[in-house]
């Protein structure tokens, strides 16, 4: 899930360790990624494929993430590499603020993270069953966008949505969430769904991309 | 002129189970000259380009390129190629950028790739969309651009896979021009296949047609016009000036075949004039 | 037609004094701007500053109603930022919502004037291998956006929107996964591609920011000028502009 909040509401030193946790792992993922130029080629067709899955419209003011299925097929580190370039191009056209890069990568690469190791595992326990690939995708979307959702209501939360002495905190966090997840669990729904359909057809017409 | 691609009966499996041979005669390029291929669609003839680039590697069979086998040590100083879908081989954000990309990864310095970018846009004649983004090109003005972006590196052979497909007739011109002029000036040798007949006898030297898995024909373009029967075989339609004075040549008339409308004309006058009772 | 794409036209084939800037002067504005909305919650300093944005837009022959579209999308998720801070007052939720607009604003009309190369350049400043993927899936968006255009069409005029909603679903999602094998083919056809031209993961474009100033940089530096007088104000004068 992608953190949709403007630049200037969340505090400070909330974006900022985003940007930090953010440089820390892509030092990382530098190094991780070394010498395999091939999947870099992968991690930009993943973004660009990202962006022209989100600029189909859907009727809705919901967009795919597909996040979950950049860290299936490019794996923890590029799958990094790739959200941080899907959001920073987001970010150019005011899909959360260019603070909030930092954040929403990091968001976004828990959800990556997530969704590639539950559909792993899945994966395995079913491993005979050839509807396994489908249901592993469907479940590990699902439940990664759900998880996400939560960490960025708690995100919100740690921001102090409304620091207004006049109003207890726990009231505008409870709008703000009551507001939010029915959104984004409907919204993880439909993604894992998909998800599962776009797995299901790319493994009919035999492609090795998703490997379980 | 010495041999600098020489590929003997190769078969290759692609990862759908798809096996493609390619036998008969061997292909041969010598240093400078051009080359055209011919076939039906899935004859094979990309195939061997991309054998000869280096990026498939035989299961059976031999290609030896500038007397080394290019899947093992690559050779791309030596040997550059322009796509079929040039829009795949185009990466740059701008025409110059993607120019100056393979001496940029050649390690060549800044200056000296600029020097080289600037020098390569004022021969292929693009110094108007040097700044260009690419997806805002036409289809003859990418073609350019990647014909520039392979000729950068100065190199010996260029492939290019169906390079005149989808032009019109100012841009399949240009292009031959461009060809011609690099093939003669610098001896750079062209492997081209194109379904483009007609234009053969101004892109090559050497004609060689694939037809079901094998080179049925090698030799010049002139001598392939004279056997109609090859062009059956393999599926192809020859030249319109070509079937007319074949078809001629049959009903029993004088007749030089020849692919040059100028002396199809003369030859044709003749006859009529000497049929009508005129010196 | 897909904001990305237009956005991309608007960068590369407008021209106006704006546009003739360096990417420099405008991100400096840019900075002061968002700036603005990071350090006051005034909403008397983010409408001014409003304004000074749609004037920006003008003068960059920007068309302000297309984007302001553009801005309502990260408007409406604001606004669910906005209604969670409704109990205390409604100035908190307004500023709120500007600070979307304005943002959301500032960054369309930064890549509607500045082509994307550039922006990128920011990134492989960071790192090669980031402005290598950046640059890269500059490219790949628009390849991919013209094939995916070209197969909805085909889809939707051989009937694949006009069966029931689960039979959309299922299309949309083949269509979809058809998207990502294309991409994963064309990836693996580029990849051959570069290699011939001797790509090893080193570079894909050795492009740096243009930080060049010119007579053209004028505009965006008054601008970014009045963005630095709101500021200045709205935190001097914090008593005298409700928050």
């Amino acid at each position: 899930m992608h953190i949709h909040v403007p630049d200037g509401v969340l505090p400070v030193w909330l974006w900022s360790l985003g940007y930090l946790l953010l440089a820390f792992f892509l030092f990382i993922s530098l190094r991780k990624v070394r010498g395999d130029e091939k999947r870099g080629i992968y991690a930009a067709a993943m973004s660009a494929a990202m962006l022209v899955a989100m600029s189909i419209p859907l009727g809705v003011p919901y967009h795919m993430n597909l996040t979950v299925l950049a860290g299936i097929i490019l794996g923890p580190w590029w799958a990094l590499i790739s959200d941080f370039v899907t959001n920073f191009v987001l970010a150019t056209f005011g899909h959360g603020g260019i603070t909030i890069v930092g954040l929403n990568t990091i968001v976004t690469w828990i959800e990556s993270l997530i969704g590639l190791y539950i559909f792993k595992m899945l994966g395995r326990a079913f491993k005979q069953k050839s509807w396994r690939f489908a249901v592993a995708a469907g479940v590990s979307t699902f439940i990664a966008l759900a998880l996400s959702a939560l960490l960025v209501i708690g995100i919100v939360a740690a921001s102090g949505v409304n620091p207004s002495e006049e109003v207890h905190e726990n009231e505008s966090i409870t709008i703000f969430a009551s507001i939010t997840l029915p959104i984004a669990l409907i919204g993880a729904v439909v993604e894992a769904i998909v998800t599962s359909l776009i797995v299901t057809y790319m493994r009919k017409i035999g492609t090795t991309i998703i490997k379980g | 002129m010495s041999e600098i691609v020489n590929v003997n009966c190769i078969t290759h499996k692609y990862p759908d189970a798809t096996e493609v041979t390619i036998c008969g005669l061997s292909f041969v390029i010598h240093e400078g000259e051009r080359v055209a291929i011919l076939g039906a669609n899935g004859s094979g003839k990309t195939t061997m380009l991309l054998h000869i680039v280096g990026i498939l590697k035989p299961m059976e069979g031999e290609v030896k390129v500038f007397g080394e086998s290019p899947s093992k040590i690559p050779l791309h100083d030596k040997v550059a190629m322009v796509f079929q879908n040039v829009d795949e081989q185009i990466i740059g954000p701008t025409v110059w950028d993607d120019i100056a990309f393979s001496p940029l990864n050649y390690g060549h310095r800044p200056e000296e790739v600029r020097a080289m970018v600037d020098d390569i846009i004022r021969e292929v004649d693009i110094q108007h969309i040097a700044n260009k983004v690419p997806h805002y090109l036409s289809g003859g003005e990418k073609k350019k651009v990647a014909i520039a972006g392979a000729l950068i590196t100065h190199p010996k052979l260029l492939i290019l896979d169906e390079a005149l497909t989808g032009l019109d007739s100012k841009s399949k011109s240009d292009i031959i021009k461009l060809l011609n002029r690099f093939n003669k000036e610098r001896k750079i040798a062209i492997a081209i296949t194109t379904h483009e007949i007609d234009l053969i006898p101004q892109i090559a030297d050497t004609v060689y047609v694939i037809c079901n898995g094998a080179i049925i024909f090698r030799g010049k373009p002139l001598e392939l016009f004279q056997k109609p029967e090859i062009f059956r075989k393999a599926n192809l339609e020859p030249p319109a000036l070509i079937e007319l004075l074949s078809a001629l040549k049959d009903e029993g008339l004088q007749l030089e075949v020849k692919d040059d409308p100028v002396e199809a004309k003369k030859q044709i006058l003749k006859i009529l004039r000497g049929a009508a009772g005129y010196t | 037609m897909s904001t990305i794409y237009l956005i991309d036209h608007y960068a590369n084939n407008l021209n106006s004094p704006i546009h003739r800037a360096s990417a420099l002067s405008k991100i400096i504005g840019a900075a002061l701007a968002i700036g603005t909305s990071i350090l006051t919650d005034s909403v008397i300093a983010l409408m001014v500053d409003f304004l000074i944005i749609l004037m920006m837009i003008l003068l960059a022959r920007l068309s302000p109603f297309r984007m302001l579209k553009w801005a309502i999308y990260p408007a409406f998720f604001a606004s669910i930022f906005a209604v969670s801070q409704l109990p205390s007052s409604f100035i908190r939720p307004l500023a709120t919502m500007l600070k979307a607009i304005n943002s959301a604003l500032i960054m369309l009309f930064i890549a509607s004037t500045t082509p994307y190369p550039e922006l990128f350049s920011i990134l492989g400043g960071i790192s090669q291998t980031i402005g290598n993927v950046a640059f890269l899936t500059y490219r790949f968006f628009f390849l991919f956006i013209d094939q995916a255009s070209k197969r909805f069409t085909a889809m939707k005029s051989r009937g694949g929107l006009a069966g029931g909603w689960k039979k959309r679903i299922i299309n949309m999602a083949n269509f979809m996964g058809l998207i990502f094998v294309i991409s994963f083919e064309t990836s693996e056809n580029v990849y051959s591609a570069l290699k011939i031209r001797g790509y090893d993961g080193k570079i894909v474009c050795n492009r740096k920011i243009d930080i060049r100033l010119s007579w053209n940089d004028l505009l965006p530096f008054a601008f970014a000028s009045c963005f630095l007088l709101v500021m200045v104000f709205s935190l001097l004068f914090k008593e005298l502009v409700p928050a």
